[in-house]
């Protein structure tokens, strides 16, 4: 009775031993043909430093852009669910430097602070870090230089009650009522 | 205006209009005064040479709010608080007083003593 059953046992482990050890070694060969064939892919693709997609056609169309087109590709990275590569930022970076547009280039960057804020909280830090060279070559302040990380005037809503209260009863004394 | 326009804005159309999902309206903020076109020759050098005063106002001449500006909280929720609870108020009396005054009487058989009496009259009639 016991024999049977420690040969049952036996067979069972063994039979789970093949099945957890001999996937393993297949598992290997497919990742390292996989790998292969990426790289070949990249090596055939149009690339730059390891960018790709939305973030290369970015990069490519800020190289020799006008001021229309900039703001036509920042705003397009304002509509992304992501953030772009630091190679893209500082690409953009340089074009406002070439436009001699100043402001643009740090509305670009507090566009970036504010969609930072809502992935991770090392994100924006990351960010700073990878651009603070270029940033310091261009002469660009950061945000915290210029005070712009808090609000630095008073904010005039012009929908506010008061103001159209006001407007209301300059028109009608203007015409008289 | 004078202003500037650089580039395709929010619609296409020549408004002004600060967004933090549209950061990039077609104008530019300020007209074309002469310190903003002194400012804007100092542009064209080397950008480290400009003051943090001249930055700012460089800033302050393309857009009217910057993003901490347009972030910041509002106060509107008071506005809406003290209306609600004003209302609230309004109709709170104005049923109080109609459940007091207004509406008919109740009938005989919601008074707790009658109720009682009716219990105990069933029980009686049971056993």
């Amino acid at each position: 009775m016991f024999g049977l059953a420690r040969r049952a046992g036996a067979i069972v482990a063994n039979s789970t031993r093949r099945m957890v050890f001999q996937p393993a070694p297949l598992q290997v060969t497919s990742l390292r043909l996989k790998s292969n064939v990426d790289s070949q892919i990249r090596k055939l693709a149009d690339t730059e430093d390891g960018l790709e997609g939305a973030d290369l056609l970015n990069f490519r169309a800020l190289e020799n852009s006008d001021s229309w087109l900039t703001r036509k590709v920042f705003s397009e990275i304002a509509g992304y669910d992501s953030i772009p590569d630091p190679k893209v930022m500082v690409a953009g970076l340089v074009a406002c430097r070439r436009l001699n547009d100043y402001a643009l280039a740090i509305r670009f960057i507090e566009n970036i602070h504010h969609k930072a804020q809502g992935f991770d909280k090392n994100l924006w830090a990351y960010i700073q870090q990878e651009i603070t060279p270029a940033m310091q070559e261009l002469g660009i302040s950061s945000l915290e230089e210029m005070g712009y990380e808090k609000p630095e005037k008073e904010v005039v809503d012009v929908f506010d009650m008061k103001y159209i209260i006001v407007i209301v009863l300059k028109e009608a004394g203007r015409f008289n009522l | 205006g004078n202003r500037d326009v650089v580039g395709y804005g929010i619609n296409g159309r020549l408004n002004y209009l600060d967004s933090t999902e549209f950061p990039y309206p077609s104008l530019r903020f300020a007209e074309n005064t002469p310190d903003v076109m002194a400012l804007r020759e100092e542009e064209k050098q080397c950008w480290s040479t400009l003051s943090i005063e001249q930055k700012k106002a460089l800033y302050r001449a393309s857009f009217c709010n910057n993003f901490a500006e347009l972030r910041a909280p509002t106060g509107h929720w008071k506005d809406y608080l003290t209306s609600f609870l004003i209302l609230m108020s309004i109709t709170l009396s104005i049923s109080l007083y109609m459940n007091e005054y207004g509406l008919p009487y109740m009938p005989k058989t919601f008074n707790k003593e009658w109720e009682m009496e009716v219990q105990r009259r069933k029980l009686l009639l049971g056993n």
